[in-house]
């Protein structure tokens, strides 16, 4: 986009709250931002697809100065890109419903990288934070790009891990560009565009809404390859992005819980519906691999972990842990050691970081992708 | 006719003598009383009169005139009835006016000439001995518990005919006294129930062990119904039993604040206070026009209880920051500045998000955000003050079945008393009594790490990026944890343990969600 062309398509998208489908044959009627920009009520309402609500839209964003807008996101460091540029990532041009425009952070993912979207719970459990970790990690270590929704809980702990793990990842909101939303992912809002990107199909300023939530998620499905799904509950917001990807020919990959867990109930009816079922990266890392013969086989990873290393009475510990929390009381009970030594054996389990304490006196095994 | 008798006025926890001024006079009838009082002592001239009516007293018409002196001091209560009203009949002439200078007078009149008890007596019948009083005549219903104070006479009256026959010499009752051997300090652990009735819970228990070992304050978390008030309450039941001197001091605060009665008038047993949470500051520190003992005061010696510590007002939370440093709490008001003990072991406990069930996300749903909202209400400070801190888990149904053979609380009492032995051994030159009450010089001093526990110490102090207070906090509690076990120094063991009590300062916020 030139320079007008640039200030017209800012309008264009300003305009897009109406409806990205409408928008878009708006946009064929009138044969781009300009004409619409250019059009009077009686064609708006000629074209019979809008109501007065949308031509109240279309007409009143016309009295901003979008030169003026245009400078405001340069400052910002927002980028401004339409479908028809040719930086336009190549995969999401070919979804149902292609975003007109979009604004981001950073960069976009690059067209012939692989990249795996993680989504799932934002009230996971540290069964679901340790598996996020691991798989993230994992990925970013064999060069695969995370895409997710920045969203608190299985989100977030995969874009941390990713980015922890030296990789880079692209969050993709439901809000504005410059919105940091949730509060708590602060930290991945300052650091995303340094290491990937943060983008966004609304008009920078744009405050979260529900409403927003679903119709980004066919972005997340659209940018990356293949979709993991880590714990989801039944009628989860995981699930549209599920259908998206499904939409749009992708594979979905879901992650067991166990069969009674609430969480991760809708994981397990993905598989029995015909999920691929995920229980170690290289499950998906290998099929990529089929696309994209440079991954790594293997992430390059400090497998800090040995068991062999550790001391009989440590491994009798080690051996009662797993990624579902137990409280010290029960650990006392199953190992029947008494408390002085069990919690020196969790103090320097924790310290070799083999275990985390997720909780007060309640113990995880830290997991690590391929064990 | 001018006379005068002793009476006392409570400020504080303590007391100080009051002179009941009498002049009868000729002139216009009238009954006026002076000495800046408050409006229950001004209200004592219509029960006075009308109580030596109905006892067959008559009184002249005649220019009565009372003073309470000094005048300076704000006189309040009800104590002051008794006093004026023998004071009036001595300078009426209707009783003789000797004997009565070494005499201290105190006591609520009923209209119908009966006397009613009152609180304070403790420090007041003290404060008699004290200043070399013989004899006090108290109601009758509080004689057991000013009988308490030896090497002076308690008299219980009950009527004012009766404080009259004694008087003029007619009745000669003899001084009330308590036997305190026949006060059975093994009561101590009743009526606190017992850690027999707690099945499982072993984290728990041992860790109120280490906290009534080392007098630390210790926080509880855990889902709703797991048990936490259910141990906290046992709590002094396993403190070591109360000295005389400890005893003494609890009853002079418990005699302020009118909690004890007949039955109960001497504190025998540690105190217990659970004061819920919609307590105000005033409530728990204490205050009023007159300052009184509030619930800190209440719990000396004993164990102060916050259940549902996130529920409490902010402004409450804060209030208990100086007294847990300063162990004593100071009010200031107009007329004076009030010192009360606040020497209180803080138990508190708290659910770990709003629902109360989180890691456990079957049943929480509680948002991240929510979550850390709710642990976030608990000011800083506080937690800072709390060295003990431990998740208490539900219990499971086999072992709430299983017959096990509980540790009774006086097992685990005899332990915590050869504990604080220890301490009271290795501070006794120091001014302090047990190891919560190190400063960071002492600690240096005290809390020898062997080597393995100096190297532990160091990665663990790496990995958590702990800060100095907590280090510190940690020591404290491995020493008390090495007393336990009679070792000079702390051991890998001990400090390992007191890791996985240390408090909330190194959570991790980013664990949740």
């Amino acid at each position: 986009m030139n320079g007008t062309e640039m200030y017209f398509g800012l309008y264009a998208s300003a305009v897009s709250r109406i409806g990205n489908i409408k928008l878009a044959k708006l946009l064929k009627i009138f044969g781009g931002p300009e004409g619409l920009y250019r059009a009077g009520e009686k064609e708006l309402i000629s074209t019979k697809l809008l109501n007065e609500k949308d031509i109240y839209v279309i007409l009143g964003m016309r009295d901003y100065d979008y030169q003026n807008e245009y400078n405001k996101l340069s400052d910002k460091g927002i980028y401004f890109i339409s479908r028809h540029d040719k930086e336009f990532p190549e995969r999401l041009k070919c979804i149902n419903d292609v975003p007109e425009y979009l604004f981001y952070r950073g960069r976009l993912p690059a067209d012939g990288n692989p990249y795996i979207a993680i989504i799932g719970s934002r009230n996971c459990s540290s069964y679901g934070r340790e598996i996020s970790t691991a798989l993230a990690a994992e990925f970013a270590r064999c060069g695969i790009g995370i895409i997710s929704g920045m969203a608190s809980g299985i989100d977030g702990h995969a874009q941390r891990a990713a980015l922890g793990a030296g990789g880079e990842s692209y969050g993709v909101l439901g809000c504005g560009a410059d919105i940091c939303y949730p509060k708590t992912n602060y930290d991945l809002f300052c650091e995303l565009p340094y290491r990937g990107g943060i983008i966004s199909e609304y008009y920078p300023g744009t405050q979260p809404h529900a409403m927003l939530f679903p119709q980004r998620n066919r972005i997340i499905a659209g940018l990356a390859d293949c979709v993991v799904v880590i714990e989801a509950r039944k009628r989860s917001g995981t699930l549209i992005t599920v259908g998206h990807a499904l939409e749009q020919g992708k594979e979905v990959y879901a992650v067991p819980g166990r069969i009674n867990d609430e969480l991760s109930s809708s994981c397990n009816d993905l598989i029995k519906q015909g999920a691929a079922t995920l229980t170690t990266p290289y499950d998906v890392i290998s099929e990529l691999q089929k696309i994209y013969p440079g991954i790594k086989g293997r992430g390059a990873g400090d497998n800090k972990k040995n068991i062999n290393l550790l001391a009989s009475r440590e491994k009798i510990v080690y051996a009662c842990l797993s990624l579902h929390p137990k409280h010290l009381d029960e650990l006392v009970d199953e190992t029947g050691m008494r408390l002085s030594e069990l919690s020196g054996i969790l103090v320097s389990l924790e310290i070799r970081g083999m275990i985390t304490e997720i909780m007060k006196n309640q113990y995880i095994k830290c997991y690590e992708a391929g064990e | 006719m001018f006379y005068k008798v002793y009476s006392a006025s409570v400020s504080g926890i303590d007391a100080r003598i009051i002179q009941v001024e009498a002049d009868v006079s000729e002139g216009l009838p009238l009954f006026s009383m002076v000495g800046f009082l408050a409006s229950e002592v001004r209200e004592a001239k219509e029960r006075v009169k009308t109580a030596l009516k109905n006892s067959g007293f008559c009184l002249k018409p005649k220019h009565i005139t009372v003073n309470l002196s000094p005048a300076d001091i704000r006189k309040a209560g009800t104590a002051y009835d008794l006093p004026i009203a023998v004071s009036v009949m001595a300078a009426s002439g209707l009783l003789p006016m000797d004997n009565i200078n070494s005499l201290l007078i105190v006591g609520e009149l009923s209209l119908d000439g009966k006397i009613n008890g009152i609180s304070g007596i403790l420090p007041i019948v003290a404060a008699a001995k004290e200043h070399g009083f013989k004899t006090c005549i108290i109601p009758e219903e509080n004689k057991a518990e000013g009988a308490i104070i030896h090497g002076i006479d308690v008299i219980g009256v009950k009527s004012i005919s009766e404080i009259a026959g004694y008087l003029k010499g007619t009745l000669k009752p003899a001084p009330f006294r308590v036997d305190f051997s026949s006060l059975v300090r093994e009561e101590q652990e009743k009526g606190y129930g017992d850690f027999a009735e707690i099945s499982g819970q072993k984290l728990a228990k041992r860790a109120i062990e280490i906290a009534a070992s080392g007098n630390h304050n210790i926080l509880l978390s855990g889902p709703p119904g797991a048990g936490k008030t259910m141990l906290a309450r046992r709590m002094p039941s396993i403190l070591p039993s109360l000295s005389m001197e400890e005893s003494l001091r609890l009853s002079r605060i418990y005699s302020v604040s009118g909690l004890l009665d007949k039955d109960n008038f001497f504190v025998t047993k540690r105190p217990f206070r659970a004061p819920h949470h919609t307590a105000t500051v005033t409530s728990i520190v204490g205050g009023g026009r007159i300052p009184v003992p509030g619930e800190i005061t209440l719990a000396t010696g004993g164990v102060l209880f916050f259940d549902e510590l996130p529920e409490f007002e902010h402004s409450v939370i804060e209030a208990l920051r100086q007294p847990l440093e300063e162990r004593e709490v100071t009010i200031s008001r107009l007329d004076a500045t009030y010192t009360f003990p606040a020497d209180f072991l803080l138990a508190a406990s708290m659910n770990p998000c709003p629902c109360g069930y989180y890691p456990d996300r079957t049943r929480c749903k509680c948002s991240a955000s929510a979550i850390q909202r709710y642990s976030g209400k608990i000011s800083r400070p506080i937690l800072d003050r709390i060295d003990i801190y431990i998740n208490v888990q539900e219990i499971r149904y086999d072992e709430l079945c299983a017959k096990q053979d509980n540790e009774s609380s006086e097992n685990i009492r005899r332990r915590v008393e050869r504990a604080r032995e220890i301490q009271r051994e290795r501070y006794r030159d120091r001014g302090i009594e047990c190891n919560s009450q190190l400063n960071n010089a002492m600690i240096e001093e005290f809390c020898k790490l062997e080597k393995m526990a100096r190297e532990m110490f160091e990665a663990v102090y790496k990995k958590y990026r702990l800060s100095a207070r907590a280090y510190y906090r940690i020591l404290k509690v491995a020493r008390t944890i090495a007393d336990m076990d009679e070792s000079d120094i702390v051991k890998q063991e001990h400090l390992s343990e007191a890791i996985c009590y240390r408090g909330f300062e190194t959570y991790r916020p980013e664990v949740f969600s």
